[in-house]
């Protein structure tokens, strides 16, 4: 009896054992379901924007009943929460596994670029001539066409409060000396308004916490004060106009006009409620902004203007992609075809709100109407720039901590800009082996 | 009861001193030494066992040993993220590197200091708290259910929650100091705070562990014991270190080994809060590994910080065995 049930307990257990190595051991082919193009084929598409409440809910609606040129192809959201979103797509990409299309901002591209991750899509560029704005020159790497732009929220615009500025009797700021004194009078003048918390003049990321994003703000201080990171060739981190661009942030910063500590959510919120005069925003949170019923910002008040500084600021930039290892690349290409028609820029430009796009759609009317103060970040994104350092795209991220932190730390604790900068020359350049 | 003779143990039950191995036929002569088993045999009692410990060891070679073996290659290649098998055989080039580097040493530093101050807080505080909840008083096992709580939070929201508790501009700790007049501490922007406000909501979210397994182990401690002492004239405190503390001795090593290691190896938390900043100052080696392989992408240098991590936790491992080897031989507790 006893022995009997041991012989079955163990024939269970090596049965179930049996089944777990063989299903460790099986392949991931199981799900080949849009592996045949002409039979009904599932395209998988990431972006992390789908997850967003409103806006993903309208680029989603844009693209859904795309069905291809033979009618036989269904769009699957695959995408994932921003905050690990590229994480997910390198490791997946890099397991020869992911999706057919995906978003993914410049700085990922080129990195999945350099590793053959991505298909070459110059046969379409070469299609699609001259309907594509220069915006595409960012989906160029390694002189072949690997993406096009799905958007480019520009951080190249100023946005203000006119509100506040009303309040004050203060003009929109066109250079930098009036930016700095505006700021300033929003900071001492707080009778004029009538709100029970501090009414900042200006706020920006200022926090390591927060490096993406910090690197987006900082491009804007840098290239607004006429600096580089680098000259394409040779890093260029201590140049004069690196080291006046970091001596007016820090000033800034150090002045009490904006509120330290607060990171992007944070300040966003308060310009939402009105509680920020002016901010270096991108188009995508300004539409978000303005279009929130919740906010007491709205297209009415909301104003968007050049930024206060003698040059151009950065961007961001979105591309999309097709991955390299598809079992569905001919369906996937053609799905970028069908996203640059003028059918589908229109049907997505609402979702976008303000920001760029691959071609020069035009800004739906109903939406200009009620936020005059897009059309600005229209004009800031022919101008403004990648926040790739030249010639060093695959370490970008890198050397732009390095330089934060040294921003981080002058802010905190002072010391000799310069010195600290020649610093970080060094260490990066011991980082790349040079 | 006499002891049974000899001949009555051969039916059912096996002798005592016996193998245990069934007769093959007719019986073993009285005082023969026993007939060794031969290897297949003992293969054949024994499958059933390595049967069942199959799974738990394959998921251990799968998810662990080989996880530890290709971290160790990695860690001695040149590997990009986006291309995990187009490493580059670079030797000992990573942890040269490392070994050289001021930033590597800070993080080990930052580990070490946030490792020592979150094990000593959450036990001490974890056995102050369990020996206060194994008193008996009126609403017991409610605050015992309170105490739990930050527990039973999901790190992230806990990690949220204490980010703006600590927020300069609205934080309520920010407004108490400032109406206490004791100003404004940048607790996640000044370098000088960072750890300590990271560390606090650490030991705020893992000591109530600490306290339950310390509850557990004070349900151990005889009673008659403690009585003994009382009736000898010991005050509570002497009751205490003479009597329970002796008996929570072995449980508090094995936490403080736990706690250890799990705290060289936390990330979550920190890198919510701060993401290894102000200006490092909680850049862990955890969180350094982090961010070498996702934002730099040079993940055969993660993976030589990772090895030399690993090096840390066995490190602390093995002196808890030593020291615990060295009291099983004084018979200590």
């Amino acid at each position: 009896m006893h022995t009997t049930r041991r012989t079955w307990i163990t024939a269970l257990a090596a049965a179930v054992t049996g089944g777990l190595v063989l299903s460790a051991c099986s392949g991931g082919d199981a799900d080949a379901e849009g592996g045949d193009s002409s039979g009904p084929t599932t395209l998988t598409i990431a972006n992390w924007q789908f997850n967003d409440t409103e806006k993903g809910r309208t680029l989603w609606a844009a693209i859904e009943d795309y069905s291809g040129p033979d009618e036989n192809i269904t769009l699957e959201n695959v995408g994932s929460a921003f905050g690990n979103y590229a994480d997910r797509l390198n490791t997946m990409l890099g397991a020869g596994e992911g999706p057919d299309v995906m978003i993914m901002l410049e700085a990922q591209a080129h990195e999945l670029a350099d590793a053959g991750l991505l298909e070459p899509l110059d046969d379409i560029a070469e299609e699609m001539g001259d309907s594509l704005n220069g915006t595409n020159e960012s989906g160029v790497i390694l002189d072949q066409q690997y993406g096009f732009n799905w958007e480019r929220p520009t951080y190249n615009t100023m946005i203000y409060n006119q509100d506040v500025l009303d309040a004050v009797g203060a003009e929109v700021p066109t250079t930098y000396d009036e930016f700095i004194d505006v700021s300033e009078t929003i900071r001492d003048s707080q009778d004029a308004f009538d709100l029970p918390q501090e009414v900042f003049g200006f706020a920006g990321r200022h926090q390591t916490n927060e490096l993406n994003g910090w690197i987006l703000e900082m491009a804007n201080w840098i290239y607004g004060h006429g600096g580089e990171l680098s000259d394409g060739s040779e890093l260029t981190i201590a140049s004069d106009a690196n080291v006046a661009a970091v001596q007016a942030h820090l000033d800034l910063f150090a002045s009490g006009v904006p509120p330290l500590g607060d990171d992007a959510s944070t300040f966003r919120a308060k310009f939402g409620q009105g509680q920020i005069g002016m901010s270096f925003e991108n188009s995508g949170v300004a539409t978000t902004m303005a279009t929130d019923p919740d906010n007491v910002i709205d297209g009415t008040n909301l104003g968007a203007a050049p930024l206060p500084l003698p040059n151009p600021g950065g961007h961001s930039q979105l591309l999309i992609t097709v991955n390299a290892d598809s079992e569905n690349v001919e369906a996937a290409k053609d799905f970028i075809r069908w996203f640059l028609t003028d059918e589908a820029q229109e049907a997505i430009r609402l979702g976008h709100g303000a920001s760029a796009l691959a071609t020069d759609v035009p800004l739906d009317p109903e939406f200009a109407e009620a936020n005059p103060w897009a059309e600005q970040f229209i004009e800031s994104a022919s101008d403004s720039r990648s926040t790739l350092v030249a010639g060093f795209e695959l370490d970008s991220v890198m050397i732009w901590r390095e330089f934060l932190t040294a921003v981080e730390e002058l802010r905190i604790n002072g010391g000799d800009i310069r010195e600290s900068l020649e610093q970080v020359q060094e260490t990066v350049e011991a980082e790349l082996g040079r | 009861m006499t002891a049974e003779p000899a001949s009555r143990t051969t039916s059912r039950f096996r002798p005592t001193g016996s193998t245990g191995a069934p007769h093959s036929g007719g019986r073993r002569p009285p005082g023969a030494s026993p007939r060794p088993r031969s290897f297949l045999r003992r293969l054949r009692d024994q499958f059933g066992i390595y049967l069942f410990l199959l799974p738990a060891v394959a998921y251990l070679c799968v998810f662990t040993v080989y996880a530890l073996i290709r971290g160790v290659m990695l860690s001695v290649t040149a590997t990009r993220l986006v291309n995990p098998d187009g490493g580059r055989y670079v030797g000992a080039e990573n942890f040269q590197y490392l070994i050289a580097s001021d930033p590597f040493w800070h993080s080990v530093v930052t580990t070490l200091l946030y490792t020592g101050f979150t094990v000593i807080a959450v036990v001490l505080l974890g056995t102050a708290a369990a020996v206060a909840l194994d008193a008996r008083f009126f609403g017991r096992s409610v605050v015992r259910a309170i105490a739990t709580i930050p527990w039973a939070i999901p790190t992230i929201a806990a990690s949220l929650i204490f980010a703006w508790i600590y927020n300069d501009q609205q934080g309520i700790l920010g407004q108490g100091t400032r109406a206490l007049g004791l100003g404004q501490p940048g607790w996640l922007t000044d370098p000088d705070w960072g750890l300590f406000s990271v560390t606090v909501a650490t030991v705020w979210k893992a000591f109530p562990l600490a306290m339950l397994v310390m509850l557990a182990a004070l349900q151990s401690v005889p009673h008659e014991l403690k009585e003994a002492a009382w009736i000898d004239g010991a005050t509570r405190w002497q009751t205490f270190r003479a009597v329970t503390l002796p008996h929570l001795a072995p449980t508090i090593r094995v936490l403080t080994l736990l706690m250890t290691i799990w705290s060289i190896r936390r990330f979550e938390i920190i890198y919510v809060m701060t993401g290894g900043g102000p200006i490092d100052a909680t850049n862990t080696l955890v969180v350094s590994i982090y961010n070498t392989a996702f934002a730099d992408q040079h993940l055969g240098r993660a993976a030589a910080i990772g090895v030399l991590a690993l090096g840390l936790s066995l490190t602390v491992t093995m002196i808890y065995f030593v020291v615990e080897r060295r009291r099983e031989r004084k018979g200590e507790s």
